[in-house]
């Protein structure tokens, strides 16, 4: 039996196969669905987050007036701004890959998750931020830099999510980077004998 | 959330829905032979299944005939069947396939044919992971041109790679000889 002959054989066998193909469109529609309002909540939490974040910073140094006002509020509009900045500037060229080529998927699938590596770290040090704010106004009211009992409420969301965040950024951290070994051990699998240039 | 240019949520015509449902039915026991190969376990293998319908079904206003309808649909479903294996982070698992895809066999199906099956689908997934597509991609019945289209590597390349997997295949299926 000759190399042709017997893997037309293999061929035939493969393709004899069940495949047990069952492809519900009402699943699909569901999980379409789905996909589409994890999205929205995903960029209303993000919105949240900083609308909560911006308006209850300016709450806390609403007392202040003139040029540290001024300051303050310059420095928190410019600081939620660069953060946004990041967010779209960290977000290019990582559109959804469906149609590429495996090779173009997985080299696009790394970028995806370097960049979402790269917001990881950002979101670290917003953590450390807003312990570090929570602490400072435990320590301005200890002083009496600000009325005992004041910002009360700043001090616990500030701390819980900047623990939240830092709890957060932990554990996505560890998946994503265990999910890039193995996108470029599948990248170098595919480019066998052809090494990245 | 970031889209890929043309892509939609859900198709808008008559002619959409029956452009999928063609290549469903023409396509579907390829795929679901694909599908096997990157998940054992019948339940994740459902849901692989639809991810990669949900996957072609978003992806299909975006197809420009740039390469063959073939070439695109395996394409996305390799690329869902990549995803799905990183995630789930199947490194070994214990059961063997072709075990799960009795269950809509006809009793009365030649059991040696059937064993053979079998045997062709676990020598498969003990091959190397560069050479399981090639290989798939080639049992379908895909040219060197058309798998290197799908991958995204040379034919020459793909060449290389089946001739490899032939000979590695070849001892994979070779009756085990008593100790």
């Amino acid at each position: 039996m000759n190399a042709a002959t017997e893997w037309s054989e293999l061929s035939e066998q493969w393709q004899t196969q069940p495949a047990d193909w069952r492809v519900s469109l009402g699943e699909l529609r569901r999980r379409d669905r789905g996909d589409r309002v994890r999205r929205a909540v995903v960029i209303a939490g993000e919105v949240g987050v900083t609308v909560l974040m911006v308006g209850l910073t300016l709450r806390v140094m609403g007392p202040m007036s003139g040029l540290t006002g001024a300051t303050v509020m310059g420095s928190v509009i410019a600081y939620t701004a660069a953060i946004w900045a990041f967010a779209l500037w960290n977000r290019r060229g990582t559109w959804r890959p469906l149609g590429e080529t495996v090779e173009a998927y997985l080299a696009l699938s790394i970028r995806r998750r370097e960049s979402a590596l790269r917001g990881v770290a950002l979101a670290s040090a917003a953590g450390w931020c807003l312990l570090l704010a929570a602490a400072g106004l435990v320590l301005f009211r200890r002083t009496n830099v600000l009325p005992a009992g004041s910002h009360r409420l700043a001090i616990v969301v500030w701390a819980t999510m900047g623990a939240g965040f830092l709890a957060w950024t932990i554990l996505y951290g560890r998946r994503t980077r265990a999910e890039l070994t193995r996108l470029r051990q599948s990248l170098a699998a595919v480019r066998e004998d052809h090494p990245v240039a | 959330m970031a889209r890929a240019r043309g892509e939609r949520d859900h198709p808008d015509s008559m002619a959409d829905h029956e452009q999928f449902a063609s290549i469903l039915n023409r396509y579907g026991p390829a795929l679901g032979r694909l599908a096997a190969l990157y998940e054992w376990d019948p339940t994740e293998r459902q849901d692989l299944q639809q991810e990669i319908a949900l996957a072609i079904w978003r992806a299909l206003p975006a197809f420009r005939g740039d390469s063959s309808e073939r070439t695109f649909v395996f394409r996305i479903a390799h690329n869902r069947g990549l995803s799905h294996r990183w995630r789930h982070r199947h490194a070994g698992n214990t059961q063997p396939p072709g075990e799960n895809l009795r269950t809509a066999e006809d009793p009365a199906a030649d059991l040696l044919r059937r064993e053979r099956r079998d045997q062709l689908l676990r020598a498969v997934a003990r091959l190397p992971e560069a050479w399981q597509p090639v290989v798939q991609l080639a049992l379908e019945g895909l040219s060197n041109l058309e798998i290197g289209d799908v991958l995204g590597i040379s034919p020459g390349n793909v060449a290389v790679r089946l001739t490899r997997a032939r000979r590695r295949l070849r001892e994979l299926l070779e009756p085990q000889e008593d100790p």
